[in-house]
């Protein structure tokens, strides 16, 4: 088995797909829901707030060139803390991904097949990804690297043709929903940039060490944009009192948009890029399950794993009885989840590694001189 | 042993796709069993809340010559009386033998009676409905809307398809009329720096159209 | 007892996981880093060997009775007619020796032995009667002088092969099959009483076609040449487009029974180590009884022969395959066929024609992506008219769908059992017009178009917006420069469809994600397939459309060539007053 080196523009987009794919589903409602009209102002500030964790992160790898959060863990406390965090991990990425998933099956159902059973949604969107999976880890960042400019091309295009339909005035109140809503509680909304967690694993996997602090940066910058791009194309398109009661406001905003007389309904070619994005996502979520399964495990071959993982992603998925409990689901717990795990518990071993390196050297240093 | 045991599976599931494959192409989704509404009208009823009248066109059936690609000249408009608009809906695919489909609406006609008692109701079940496209017009008649539908009939083109396409094209150059689009009356609706417009419309031995502001 | 043990372990392992073997091989990225070659075969009992029809390491022996018998028999002179032994007695030094000669008629040139062999040794003249001593002229480079020495007498062996067979190409060898060998391509081997060894001598004299315009791969401006069949004016061709001392040509014979020659062509200074070891490697450990053509051997040494994608190029052009030799790539030439096989080989150069280089840029850009857009219309028109017509009727415009709807009115078929109807009849139709005699072969086309196409249409059988979607994508079909890939995308297209009438553009989706997946996936000798995009590398002037001339200053960054630049950054010194040293 080859070892696997990937180059910086491929980690780029490893980063980059979990925060597009959040996009094109569901990012800019999660934060028009909070914080209104303000939603720009808290795109920026959740990118100045996102810019310093990942200068933290940035700056608390340094010390550890060669191994990513749970070499760093194990290093820590021993064996224990790896494959409790390993196991965290990746209980977490599965229900993470399974509200994207399921929220993706829905918005099917409810445009284009009405009448067929979600699970045979659900099915058809997991068979291509278990099947990419068989090829290989260097296939899916492959697969990944074709489809992500396409995502960013769409992601452009539908607001430079939105853009006729602009209501400027959308944006007042400035402050939205109050300072508090904006700036406070609003910094819960970091979340959007799901990509943090693949940063913590990426390290070993890069081809040059150097390449980690252009990578992280890169991946938000790229993210960013995105993510402002969309949010003030479904601000400006559609009223914000709608955006919170409507289930698909992104499909809403693009169904408003038409080329001319000619083509009315554009939204159908984009349906290729947010199925592309799903597949995409979800590959690259299985290859990453699977790298921290071998690490914890130390089994030699990950292949028959598959079938098992997606099947419990595709269990996971059915769980959810309708659309609240999703809604629920994606906009509460695993918000709070995502910031405790990835932000609290991943920073402070961080941190507390780097501490004991410290110490660590500095008995070296001492005994040296003596 | 093992090879053949898992090309026999294979096999079989590559048959049972196939066999979706004719399953669906008879199916009640397919091409020839829709009928395409090209406009919808709403009135009062009689004796239930809406009286909904839908245009739907004939396709003259170019068999026997060589493929025609000629439009159909002509059209039905078939009324129902409902409580709610999906209801009438329901009730119009049970008179008629193909299901209707309204991604292709071109025109909404609110009679100008139904209008002085509110429009948003219809605006917001209509807005919401996946299939609609948001590029319809929305036009509100002072006679009643069936009768505009049956005498929309253009002298200058064959295709009847096309007529509340053409016919609103004058806003681009006079100031007698405004395209109003299903989204520009929601939106409109919705925000509260603005109020919503719509076009008037009418029947007289000219077909004249003016516009004038409408309360929702 | 051991019975049901041996079923119940046999039940066991269909659910038993076994990881397959796979090999990869893989271009080091840098010269430092050499990848190590696993071995494939660790368990040689897999698959058993092949032994050569006859003893490999019989020697020639002194007496001329034994040899003659043991030639006698390999050949079944007896009821071979076309094999000729003719004895005679020569003349060495004033000696007499008997011999014998023994060749293929038909395949020989019989003047030269004539004239060459029989003439020179049989009738006495003064070279064959001279008993004399040698004095030799030389030059000896440290002294810097001439000197005349005397010289002992030569061997019997050497005096005749060095000093009595006037002809070009004579070889001493005592090994049996490598006279054999020589003798079945054309040449004449010479027996003589008491030497141990066999002369052959060169003589291939056979009717071969002369060279011909290619008949699959025309251009407008580039030469009319194409290759034949026999190798050695191929690789003649080949030398004379190359010009240089540094191209090698080595030899190696596939196949236990036929012993097909084959020529793998490489610029030694340009061309990867480690890719000509690995072409060597894989052409040498070849267990068949034959070869007959390339594409036989094609499929022998792709990397993956299950892929119905073509992972190495085939061509009949020879200035083609001296682009490629020059842009360091390795060609292999088949004695017997006129295609030469280029490695490694792209997706993107199945979507090249050599006419790309010869004209202007911005018209090579035009035509490669005329040729993208007809591979995509190749592959996804007729899914994804079928899935816009059953799923997503709302993306047509108003006007087009009405014309559809009009016109399927009378059809009685749903669309998918249409498409497949006019698909199979189109495929039936080109097949057909393969196997049909030169003669009433336009008629063929005509009929094809007139009834099928009209008369299906009149009789309601199918729509006449099917017949054109399908006309389109027949016709975009033959826009693609390689016949494999046209091949492959033909099979493709039907799987869209059925994914389209199943399940919309979701299924189409699907299909073009585990597509995308699979091209990835693909290595042709180490190789990328979809090189240079992805993975990405330094695209800068070596990617799919053309630069303009003054650009092109390196050669592709993955094939690792030893000469990366193959023009200066200013290539037309003309612009800039010429060179100002015209001593060079």
């Amino acid at each position: 088995m080859n070892k696997i080196r990937i180059g910086a523009i491929e980690a780029v987009c490893i980063i980059c797909i979990i925060t597009l794919s959040n996009i094109l589903l569901a990012g800019p409602q999660i934060i028009l829901r909070s914080t209104g009209s303000s939603a720009l102002l808290n795109t920026f500030f959740i990118s100045l707030l996102a810019f310093i964790v990942f200068y933290i992160i940035y700056l608390l790898f340094k010390n550890f060139k060669n191994s990513d959060i749970l070499d760093i863990s194990s290093f820590l406390a021993g064996n224990w803390l790896k494959v409790l965090l390993g196991i965290s991990i990746i209980l977490f990425l599965l229900l993470y991904a399974s509200t994207n998933y399921r929220d993706m099956a829905e918005n099917l159902k409810i445009i284009y097949f009405q009448n067929i059973n979600i699970t045979y949604i659900l099915l058809l969107i997991i068979i291509p990804v278990a099947i990419v999976n068989c090829f290989g880890f260097n296939t899916v960042i492959k697969c990944n690297l074709i489809i992500l400019p396409l995502i960013l091309l769409t992601i452009l295009i539908i607001f430079i043709l939105g853009m006729p339909k602009f209501v400027l005035q959308n944006i007042f109140p400035i402050l939205g929903n109050g300072i508090k809503s904006t700036f406070l509680t609003g910094s819960q909304n970091i979340s959007v940039f799901g990509g943090l967690i693949y940063l913590f694993l990426i390290m070993p996997l890069l081809k040059r060490k150097d390449d980690f602090k252009k990578v992280s940066f890169t991946s938000l910058a790229v993210s960013s944009i995105a993510l402002t791009l969309s949010t003030a194309c479904l601000l400006f398109i559609l009223p914000v009192s709608i955006i919170t009661k409507e289930s698909i406001p992104f499909y809403i905003a693009i169904k408003q948009i038409s080329l001319g007389n000619f083509i009315e309904r554009v939204d159908i070619l984009f349906l290729f890029i947010w199925l592309l994005t799903i597949f995409s996502n979800l590959s690259i979520l299985i290859s990453f399950i699977l790298l921290i399964f071998k690490k914890i495990t130390n089994i030699e071959d990950t292949k028959p794993l598959i079938l098992t993982f997606c099947s419990i992603l595709l269990g996971i998925a059915l769980i959810y009885k309708n659309e609240n409990q999703l809604t629920l689901a994606k906009v509460t717990i695993y918000k709070n989840i995502f910031l405790i795990l990835v932000l609290g518990v991943n920073i402070s071993i961080l941190v507390l590694a780097n501490i004991k390196k410290k110490i660590k050297d500095k008995n070296k240093t001492i005994a040296e001189v003596n | 042993m093992k090879k053949t045991f898992l090309y026999l599976i294979i096999a079989f599931l590559i048959i049972l796709y196939s066999l979706l494959i004719i399953e669906n192409g008879t199916s009640y989704r397919s091409l020839d069993n829709y009928a395409y509404c090209m406009a919808l009208g709403f009135d009062k009823g009689e004796n239930s809340k809406f009286k909904i009248s839908f245009q739907i066109p004939i396709n003259s059936s170019g068999g026997s010559s060589s493929g025609s690609s000629e439009q159909s000249t002509s059209s039905i408009v078939n009324s129902v009386e409902c409580e709610t608009i999906d209801s009438g809906i329901n009730l119009m695919n049970a008179y008629i033998s193909q299901s209707i489909n309204l991604s292709h609406c071109k025109a909404i006609v609110i009679s100008e009676e139904l209008a002085n008692e509110g429009i948003a109701d219809i605006i917001y079940t209509l807005f919401n409905k996946v299939e609609i496209s948001s590029q319809a017009l929305v036009l509100i008649s002072r006679v009643d809307a069936n009768e505009l539908l049956n005498k929309s009939v253009s002298s200058l083109e064959t295709a009847s398809a096309r007529y509340f396409d053409t016919s609103i094209n004058s806003a681009y150059t006079t100031g007698y009329v405004d395209k109003i689009t299903l989204s520009n009356f929601f939106s409109a609706l919705n925000d509260n720096f603005c109020q919503p417009l719509a076009s008037l419309a009418s029947v007289n031995s000219k077909n004249s159209q003016t516009t004038t502001n409408s309360r929702c | 007892m051991s019975d049901s043990n041996n079923k119940l372990s046999s039940i066991w392992n269909l659910f038993k996981y076994t990881p397959r073997k796979n090999y990869e091989f893989s271009l080091p990225e840098t010269m430092e880093e050499k990848a190590i070659l696993d071995n494939p075969y660790e368990n040689k009992d897999e698959f058993s060997e092949l032994k050569p029809l006859e003893d490999t390491n019989k020697k020639v022996n002194l007496s001329l009775k034994q040899n003659l018998d043991f030639i006698k028999s390999s050949y079944n002179y007896l009821i071979n007619s076309d094999i000729k032994i003719r004895e005679f007695i020569i003349n060495v030094r004033n000696k007499q020796y008997n011999a014998f000669i023994i060749f293929i008629d038909g395949m020989v040139e019989t003047i030269s032995i004539n004239q060459f062999i029989l003439q020179t040794l049989m009738l006495k003249n003064k070279s064959n009667t001279y008993t004399g001593n040698i004095e030799e002229v030389s030059y000896s480079p440290s002294k810097e002088k001439f000197k005349l020495q005397k010289k002992e007498k030569l061997s019997l062996s050497d005096y005749i092969s060095q000093a009595l067979i006037p002809q070009a190409d004579v070889k001493e060898i005592n090994i049996f099959s490598e006279i054999i060998d020589s003798v079945n391509s054309g040449g004449c081997a010479l027996f003589v009483d008491t030497i141990d060894k066999a002369f052959v001598v060169d003589t291939k004299g056979f009717e071969k076609r002369s060279i011909a315009p290619p008949q699959n791969e025309l251009v407008i401006r580039g030469p009319q040449e194409a290759f034949i069949e026999n190798i050695r004016t191929n690789t003649s061709l080949i030398r004379r487009g190359v010009n240089n001392e540094n191209l090698v040509i080595e030899n190696i014979n596939v196949g236990t029974v036929s012993k097909t020659k084959c020529a793998i062509c490489y610029i030694k200074d340009i061309a990867n180590d480690d890719l000509v070891a690995e072409v060597k490697y894989r052409i040498n450990n070849l267990s068949i009884d034959y070869l007959l053509s390339s594409g036989h051997l094609e499929q022998l040494i792709s990397d993956n022969p299950s892929s119905s994608l073509p992972q190495v190029l085939s061509t009949e052009r020879p200035d083609t395959s001296i682009t490629y030799l020059l842009e360091g790539r390795v060609v292999v030439l088949i004695n017997g066929s006129p295609y030469a096989l280029v490695m490694p080989a792209n997706i993107f150069d199945f979507l090249t024609s050599i006419e790309d280089t010869n004209l202007n840029y911005k018209f090579a850009n035009l035509l490669k992506f005329l040729r993208v857009l007809a591979s995509f219309i190749t592959l996804f028109l007729p899914g994804i008219y079928i899935a816009i017509t059953t799923f997503h009727q709302e993306l047509l415009p108003t006007e087009l769908l009405f014309s559809i709807t009009s016109a399927r009115s009378g059809v009685p078929f749903p669309i998918i059992v249409e498409i497949f109807l006019m698909e199979i009849s189109f495929e039936l139709i080109r097949e057909a017009g393969l196997r049909v005699p030169a003669s009433i072969g336009s008629t063929i086309g005509i009929i094809g178009a007139i009834v099928l196409g009209e008369a299906s249409v009149s009789a309601n059988l199918v729509s006449p917006i099917l017949i054109i979607i399908v006309a389109v994508t027949g016709i975009s079909s033959f826009a693609i420069p390689n016949f494999s890939l046209s091949f492959h995308f033909r099979i493709t297209r039907f799987i869209y469809t059925i994914l389209g009438a199943t399940s919309g553009f979701l299924g189409i989706s699907l299909g073009i994600f585990v597509y995308i997946g699979l091209l990835c996936s693909l290595k042709s000798f180490g190789v990328s397939y979809l090189t240079p995009y992805v993975p990405l590398t330094k695209i800068v002037n070596t990617g799919y459309f053309s630069n303009p001339i003054w650009k092109r200053e390196k050669r592709t960054d993955t094939l690792n060539t030893k000469r990366l630049h193959k023009q200066e950054h200013i290539s037309m010194k003309w612009r800039q007053g010429g060179n100002i040293d015209e001593q060079n």
